[in-house]
């Protein structure tokens, strides 16, 4: 196992990969700079946290959220394809276990999300305080946003921006093993946030219970609730999906092993 | 002496296609053992199931003894099939560093030795996806064998090599045998099947059946 959460870590966590991640945090930080005059109405720690509230634009905001989802699935979901368009066959081969495999991609696949996260609030940590502040916010006039602390803010975006990445990738991966083609399984991941976020405009109870969407943390403004029922929902629904995961993957194995994914186009 | 091969009354249907029927073989002596077939006869099924890729609708396969499908492999065991895949963007050193990584029993220098066995340049920086077919399944070979395995299943190893090539793998197949390793190839030219195999195999449409024994020394 340890062997194989280095072959994973070593494919999976390198510079390249690394980088995509942030950058889209960084692209997110430069049109909430645009879309505000280059004058973020907040300053300090707050203006970091004001970055990754969202949406605060309902519709143009989900352009956003795509944008920082985006990299996580298409990066694991390269990997994945790679992996299973070739070099699968001989690692599980040479690691005797195919579950071995998936089990120490989930951790190594963790790992990478996480770094990837916090990699992305230290560059939006960067931008909230380069950018300038100043400007005014007139919708936010007696918000959450407002009222809460900064820290609290943060550790809210965080925790539930990982969750949410964390339960997208999975659902790219289950999708995968199911469909075994990565592009219609990105594709329907993609369809799944929108529809999500879409259901969370139309019928606003809803919101505390589409965890693929718990990061957009300004839908707490519209229907409040507690950051450990926002946690316990993620982590429920991620336990869901690696048990999916895992039980598919058994019933998938042969046909990923002898004609691995179906080659898009 | 522990079995090397036990195959017992294995057949594979897929979407009501026979692809194996009723196949029973034991393997017993260290050797080399080719099996030859027309086109889509099976050969490559039948080297999936015993590799473990494949699992047996009915029926089961033990290699060294323990049972092998359903996720798990045989130990002691290499492999080379149609395909191999290895990270594009990695030099063939680097790959093959990859792979002996997750078991770790070889050293580095090894792995450069097994690359210029099969002919390559262990010292080559271009990575593999610049390299030409023939070139890719040397590489293939030079993983199958890398670890030493006591079984050794190959699928038409000489697939896209040259003359040099074939000649190459065919000594080294040789020797094999003489380090008392067991050797499965599966190859549509009869040279190579004379030259190597104590022992053929005929694949017909599903059936397995005992085609010729002659003993080369
Ligand atoms: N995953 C699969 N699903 C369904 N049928 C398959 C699958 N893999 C192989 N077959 C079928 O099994 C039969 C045997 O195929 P196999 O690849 O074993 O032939 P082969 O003897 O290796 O042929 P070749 O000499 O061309 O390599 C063929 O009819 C093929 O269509
Ligand atoms: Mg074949």
């Amino acid at each position: 196992m340890g062997n194989l959460l280095r072959y994973h870590y070593r494919l999976l966590i390198c510079t390249p990969t690394l980088l995509v991640v942030p950058a889209a945090f960084l692209l997110n930080a430069v049109i909430a700079g645009i879309s505000n005059d280059w004058k973020l109405p907040y300053s300090g720690l707050k203006s970091v946290a004001f970055l990754l509230y969202l949406p605060t634009n309902p519709s143009f905001d989900l352009v956003r959220w795509l944008l920082i989802l985006t990299p996580y699935l298409l990066i694991t979901g390269l990997y994945l394809h790679d992996e299973f368009t070739g070099r699968f066959v001989n690692v599980s081969i040479q690691s005797k276990r195919s579950t071995l495999w998936l089990d120490s991609f989930l951790i190594v696949m963790t790992l990478f999300i996480t770094v990837g996260t916090i990699l992305g609030f230290c560059i939006n940590m960067m931008a909230g305080f380069l950018i300038n502040d100043g400007g005014e916010a007139v919708w936010m006039e007696g918000s959450m946003f407002e009222k809460v602390n900064a820290v609290n803010l943060l550790v809210r975006e965080f925790i539930l921006m990982n969750g949410s990445a964390m339960i997208a990738v999975l659902t790219n991966i289950l999708l995968t093993l199911l469909f075994r083609n990565m592009g219609v399984a990105t594709l329907l991941t993609v369809t799944s946030i929108i529809v999500s976020f879409a259901v969370a405009r139309l019928a606003t109870p809803l919101i505390p219970w589409l965890p693929i969407n718990m990061g957009l943390t300004a839908f707490n403004e519209i229907q409040p609730f507690s950051l450990f029922h926002g946690t316990t929902v993620s982590v429920a629904m991620i336990v869901i999906l690696i048990a999916l995961i895992r039980l598919v993957f058994r019933y998938r194995l042969e046909s990923l092993f002898i004609e691995g994914l179906k080659q898009e186009g | 002496m522990p079995m090397i091969i036990e195959i017992n009354h294995v057949t594979k249907t897929v979407k009501g296609n026979d692809l194996l029927k009723d196949i029973d073989l034991r393997i017993t002596k260290p050797g080399v053992y080719g099996v030859i077939g027309r086109n889509g006869s099976g050969k490559s099924v039948l080297f999936k199931t015993i590799a473990g890729l494949l699992r047996p609708t009915t029926g089961e396969v033990k290699v060294f003894g323990e049972k092998v499908g359903n996720g798990r492999f045989p130990k002691h065991f290499g492999a080379l099939f149609d395909l191999p895949g290895f990270v594009p963007r990695y030099t063939a050193f680097n790959n093959l560093k990859l792979l002996a990584s997750i078991r770790g029993i070889i050293s580095t220098e090894d792995i450069r030795q097994v690359i210029s066995k099969v002919g390559l340049d262990p010292d080559d920086r271009r990575p593999v996806k610049k390299y030409s077919y023939g070139m890719r399944q040397r590489l293939g070979i030079a993983q199958a064998i890398m670890e030493n395995p006591s079984l050794l299943i190959l699928d038409e190893p000489m697939n896209g090599l040259d003359e040099t090539g074939v000649e190459e793998i065919r000594g080294m197949i040789l020797e094999f045998k003489k380090q008392g390793m067991t050797v499965l190839i599966a190859s549509h030219n009869s040279e190579d099947i004379k030259l190597l195999c104590d022992q053929v195999y005929r694949m017909d449409q599903g059936k397995l059946t005992l085609h010729q024994t002659e003993t080369v020394s």
